[in-house]
């Protein structure tokens, strides 16, 4: 990487504000943020709208794992940020500004001057509850376009369907400015003059990632969206479904009538893949086998009917979901329906018969499977950035890179650059975090906050303070506050009672402060609001006053108490006397528990296993975050399968310059040692420790220590003996008509007719994945030989065309240069004779309705990837690989390239990749394995579990439970032990444990048993 | 049970989702019995059956174990293992006279709020059918 125009003077580094800005808190933004905090930059994390989280707030459940995950993203430290995204998001390396836009961009790498402009939102954060007595007196009602129009949302109120505590906004479009909202709110929090407010920040380094917008299908007229009310859009339907079971329906319900549909039609492609929209929005496909797998769970004997061009499932384990799919009996129809008529009140989809006339198909409910547009924020911050847009809005990336843009410094993640699903977002994240972190390296330092002594309860008695906090009015009243004091302050230990009316604010925590010094309290019981989100204020306190943090504890009293009660009830109140005596019980059960291991030496070398593209990427990255590299290559020459790679889609990408240019930076990286015709023989240990034996070409054995490993060893390419291949030098590979045509062996010109047959050994039984890259292969091939012979006819057969994103445009220009697509079904493939006048092809071509045949000079079979993963390493780190034999991760939609704490794989060997993802793969790999390393550095934090060595029988259970590899049998010490920095303190471990000795900080078997006690008496 | 609005079920929530959707169904002032106490774990894993025996040996009459959808977990599996524990402990609990449909095993995910809700009036349906536990005061453990 150039650094030359870096601004390296450091007194002008240590003037930044934060290192790195990342523009938009959806998922990438989030993805990135975190990877760079656990990395110890500082983020200023902006965000256009009130609250973060993008559409990621607006979707139950994400395909193809059919659960919800976003959690997964949060760094991984426990008593950390330890809070559900969709509701809450904090952390105290991250400054988060919603509501907020950049108007301008100086300087340069290193040094940028960003201009912010903080919008008003007509609500002091600062100052509201959340008490939401605003939303109930708005007189304003407009149907919330997000609700499918089914509910209504008020001129004031939270964005998401889904947060608490919520951020509460003004849409200034609808609001009149009627005062009602002043008058309710008890804090004076509601400015309606209120000004936006310009600042200036600087940061060393950018990261765009301004998401996408839905395209609005409401100017396809002949679909009759916002004609007909049951015509709606995926997103719609998505809360259509959330909203039902809200409401208690067993089933869905459509919008017009409150009834369950039995008919349901997904149309694809609207707004994506035509003229104007030259592209494909590579997530649609996926959107609507999701909703038809869950309309299946609601409605199981609905009819449910996707019409599709192509279905374009070629991300990992997706053609799984769509086989899965088919086998609930969602029908699949090869077709774009004409138009959407309403006769009578029923909808009634135009579909093409076959025999080429039109038929009325009726419908319940018709689903728009609507694409992704460019977001217009992208293009004034590209005009601002000075990078550029391709034609449809999207940022365009440096060749061999997904997130870097041509401007030094900047880098983007997420559907900014191109529609794209979780996973491919999420690495795209890692990788601008891994690229933006190496240019912008940490400068400050952030401790974990000043450490606290811990309060021994056997040295001295428990003096607790109990605050109550009526929350502006709402609480006490409701549970009956002065008898809930009386009765509280007769509890043992409680040495005051106070109430408050807003403890959360600046002065109420002040209060607390205080009244701590005065009373000497060493305990802290508040009743108030939700303890996931005032925990993290009263941290703070704490720190103050050197209150023991296991001491102070939060009773939920509003979200979980007032707020699901109707009326004050004296259950209400028994119930809420109840929860603050248990947190007293907390306290007084509190004991200090022996620490776990920590502060051992560990080693902060990584292993990165493979030396493709992927591999040489990661060792590059890992080497710029400032850890030593050993890379590891099988083979005599590094490059992998990037060495036949010799062309790609599109004139800037060089796969050759790419290879040059890894080769020679790997040689000149001093941090980054290479072995080649070197293999693992053994890998052990935990992570932070690992412990491998390199096995050179002779045979010789080198033992060496390393903190975590990167597995990036690649996939095979398939030779199936399928359509005769191997058998006449005239049925080939896409491989070898690439590697003929770059040595000039092969001669467009000489051929007169070109068959290419897809997904072949890919897709079927034996190999039940796409392979993602050979419908590009095919394109690009096909491509080259129409430049080479204009007149040469290609025909090419095909399942579906999976050429997803932007690359739907070469799928376009190749049908324009007069390539023939002919699809067929996996049941009647193409058959390949080879007569005595060469090879010939017969297939049935259903729009022609005919079977033809070809004699074509050539014949190229799209093979595709087999995997080739290290099983033997991966089963002595205890990990496997998935059911199609790629390398398994933690989690396949929110941690793509973990395998688990310590070990990341990258490249083909997760699955089948294009060349930039892997080499995205592989420094995104980097910015894991530099963060987990990180983390090991770092004092251990106080939540986690541990082990009381006088009660442990090593019995081995704990070890085989933990999901970590935290603990570990000590055969010296005769115990088990916990490593600290590896606990995320789930408490597996002490569930199991027979013999006590495991426990959880914190929520001790002794304090637990202790507060049910109290939730009971009477 | 002589006064039936006073039974009590003690409710263990995973903290990442069933405690979330608990306090998204307060934001979104869904109404449910105020018979419902609750203890925060982080993660429905962590439970240890002898909560629940201890819960019922101090008078509940109904336990609700809450946890992440599978396939939701943030420690990957921790509700799998609540799963198993569950299932052994209503048989044991059914075996010394505590009927095993007093404890309860959901998934409830944090945006899932109207199921909160909806679970906990169903279970205050069902515990009020079943009566008080007559266990309390009659084991020692």
């Amino acid at each position: 990487m150039n650094s030359e125009d870096r601004a390296q003077d450091p007194q002008e580094m240590s003037t930044l504000d934060s290192d790195v800005l990342v523009i938009g808190a959806g998922l990438s933004g989030l993805t990135a943020a975190f990877d760079l905090v656990e990395n110890g930059r500082t983020v200023l994390l902006v965000e256009s709208a009130a609250a973060h989280g993008g559409y990621l707030t607006l979707l139950d459940r994400q395909f193809s794992t059919d659960s919800c995950g976003f959690c997964q993203i949060l760094p991984r430290t426990p008593g950390g940020a330890e809070f559900c995204l969709k509701s809450m998001m904090y952390h105290p390396m991250i400054d988060f500004f919603p509501s907020t836009t950049v108007e301008g961009v100086e300087g340069k790498v290193g040094a940028f001057s960003v201009k912010l402009k903080r919008h008003a939102t007509g609500v002091d954060a600062e100052l509201c509850t959340h008490c939401g007595r605003c939303i109930e007196v708005c007189p304003e009602v407009y149907p919330d376009p997000l609700q499918a129009g089914m509910a209504g949302r008020k001129a004031i109120g939270s964005r998401a369907p889904v947060s608490s505590p919520s951020n509460i906004e003004i849409d200034w479009e609808h609001c009149t400015r009627c005062k009602a909202c002043v008058d309710a709110c008890p804090e004076g929090a509601i400015r309606l003059d209120a000004e936006d407010v310009a600042e200036t920040r600087k940061v060393g380094a950018i990261i765009v990632a301004t998401g996408f917008r839905l395209y609005d299908p409401s100017s396809k007229l002949e679909y009759g969206y916002g004609r007909f009310r049951d015509v709606v859009t995926t997103l719609e339907l998505e809360r259509l479904i959330g909203k039902s079971l809200l409401e208690g329906h067993e089933a869905i319900v459509r919008p017009s009538d409150g009834a369950p549909p039995s008919r349901i039609a997904w149309i694809q492609c609207v707004g994506s893949r035509e003229e104007k929209r030259n592209y494909c929005s590579s997530v649609c496909c996926m959107i609507s086998l999701k909703e038809a797998r869950r309309c299946r769970q609601l409605l199981p004997d609905a009819h449910l009917e996707i019409f599709y061009m192509d279905l374009r499932t070629c991300g990992k384990g997706y053609e799984s979901y769509l086989n899965e799919a088919k086998d609930m009996g969602i029908r699949f129809t090869r077709e774009r329906p004409g138009e959407v008529l309403n006769r009578d009140g029923e909808l009634l989809l135009q579909v093409e018969d076959q025999d080429g006339g039109w038929r009325e198909q009726p419908f319940d409910l018709i689903i728009l499977s609507i694409g992704f547009e460019a977001h217009p924020e992208t293009l004034r911050l590209a005009q601002m950035l000075g990078i550029s847009l391709d034609s449809d809005g999207f940022l365009s990336a440096h060749p061999g890179f997904l997130s870097r843009t041509e401007k030094e410094g900047v880098y983007m993640a997420g559907a900014a650059s191109e529609p794209r699903d979780i996973p491919e977002s999420v690495i795209q994240a890692h990788e601008a975090a891994a690229l933006a972190a190496s240019i912008a390296p940490a400068t400050k330092q952030h401790g974990e906050g000043p450490t606290v002594p811990l309060t021994d309860l056997l040295d001295q008695d428990l003096r607790a303070m109990v605050f109550l906090c009526d929350c502006s009015g709402t609480l006490t009243e409701r549970l009956g506050g002065e008898i809930l004091r009386t009765s509280i302050e007769k509890e043992p230990g409680v040495v005051t009672v106070g109430l408050h009316s807003r403890l959360c604010h600046k002065e109420g925590l002040e209060t607390l402060a205080k009244a701590i010094h005065e009373t000497e309290a060493n305990a802290l019981v508040v009743g108030a609001c939700t303890p996931r989100w005032l925990n993290q204020r009263l941290r703070q306190v704490s720190e103050e006053t050197g209150l023991d943090p296991n001491l102070v504890q939060v009773v939920n009293l509003r979200e979980q108490g007032a707020w699901s009660q109707g009326e004050a009830s004296a259950e209400g109140a028994a119930a809420a006397e109840a929860q603050l005596r248990a947190a007293l019980a907390r306290c007084r059960e509190y004991r200090i528990l022996p620490r776990p291991v920590e502060g051992r030496d560990r080693e902060a070398q990584v292993l990165v296993v493979g030396g493709g593209p992927a591999g040489m990427s990661a060792a590059l990255s890992l080497s710029e975050l400032g850890h030593a590299v050993t890379l590891v290559e099988r083979e005599s020459k590094l490059g992998g399968n990037l060495q036949w790679i010799h062309y790609g889609l599109g004139d800037n990408f060089e796969p050759e310059k790419i290879l040059g240019d890894l080769l020679h930076a790997v040689q000149e990286t001093p941090g980054v040692k290479v072995l080649t015709e070197t293999t693992v023989a053994d890998l052990r240990g935990r992570p932070g420790a690992y412990r491998a034996v390199l096995k050179g070409s002779e045979g010789q054995e080198t033992d060496k220590e390393f903190g975590a490993v990167v597995v990036a060893t690649g996939a095979v390419v398939n030779r199936p003996e399928l359509f005769h291949y191997g058998k006449d030098t005239r049925i080939l590979t896409q491989r070898d008509v690439e590697t003929s045509l770059s040595e000039n062996s092969l001669d467009p010109k000489s051929l007169l007719e070109v068959v290419m047959i897809q997904c072949v050994g890919s897709r079927d039984k034996e190999h039940p994945y796409c392979s993602r890259i050979c419908c590009a292969s095919a394109l690009k091939n096909a491509l080259k030989l129409l430049d080479g012979n204009p007149g040469l006819r290609v025909v090419i057969f095909y399942r579906d065309l999976r050429a997803f994103g932007l690359m739907e445009r070469d799928y376009r220009k190749a049908r324009e240069k007069g390539a023939i697509f002919v699809p067929f079904e996996p049941e009647a493939p193409p058959v390949v004779e080879i007569g005595e006048d060469g090879p010939t092809v017969t297939a049935y071509d259903p729009i022609a309705g005919l079977t033809i045949c070809f004699h074509p000079d050539r014949i190229v079979l799209s093979t595709g990837f087999i995997p080739d993963a290290p099983s033997a390493l991966l089963d002595r780190l205890g990990l496997a690989a998935d059911p199609e034999g790629f390398l398994k991760e933690a989690n396949p939609k929110f941690r793509p390239l973990d395998l688990c704490d310590g070990v990341y794989g990258c490249g083909t060997a997760l699955g089948p990749a294009f060349l930039p993802e892997a080499m995205a793969q592989g420094r995104g790999a980097a910015v894991r394995a530099s963060g987990f390393l990180r983390r090991m550095q770092r004092p251990a934090v106080l939540h986690t579990a541990t082990v009381q060595a006088s009660r442990c029988s090593a019995c081995g259970l704990c070890v085989e439970v933990c999901p970590f590899h935290a603990r570990e049998l000590d055969e010296d010490l005769g115990h088990a032990v916990v490593y600290a920095e590896l606990c995320q303190a789930c408490g597996a471990c002490a569930a199991i444990c027979p013999n006590d000795a495991a426990q959880l900080v914190g929520g001790t078997d002794r304090q637990i048993l202790s507060v049910i006690e109290a939730l009971m008496e009477a | 049970m002589e006064d039936s609005e006073n039974f009590k079920i003690v409710a263990f929530l995973c903290n990442w989702c069933t405690y979330a959707a608990a306090d998204l169904a307060g934001t979104g002032r869904l109404i449910y019995p105020p018979n419902v106490r609750t203890v925060r774990i982080m993660c429905s894993g962590s439970l240890d059956p002898m909560y629940v025996v201890k819960a019922f040996l101090e008078g509940a009459d109904g336990v609700l174990v809450g946890g992440c959808a599978l396939g939701d977990c943030h420690y990957t599996s921790g509700n799998y293992k609540a799963r198993r524990k569950v299932a052994v402990l209503r048989e044991v609990l059914d075996a010394v006279g505590i009927e095993k449909d007093r404890l309860w095993l959901r998934w409830i995910s944090a945006s899932e709020s109207g199921l909160f809700s909806e679970t906990i009036q169903q279970m205050t349906k069902a515990i009020k059918a079943m009566g008080p536990t007559l266990v309390q005061g009659r084991m020692i453990l």
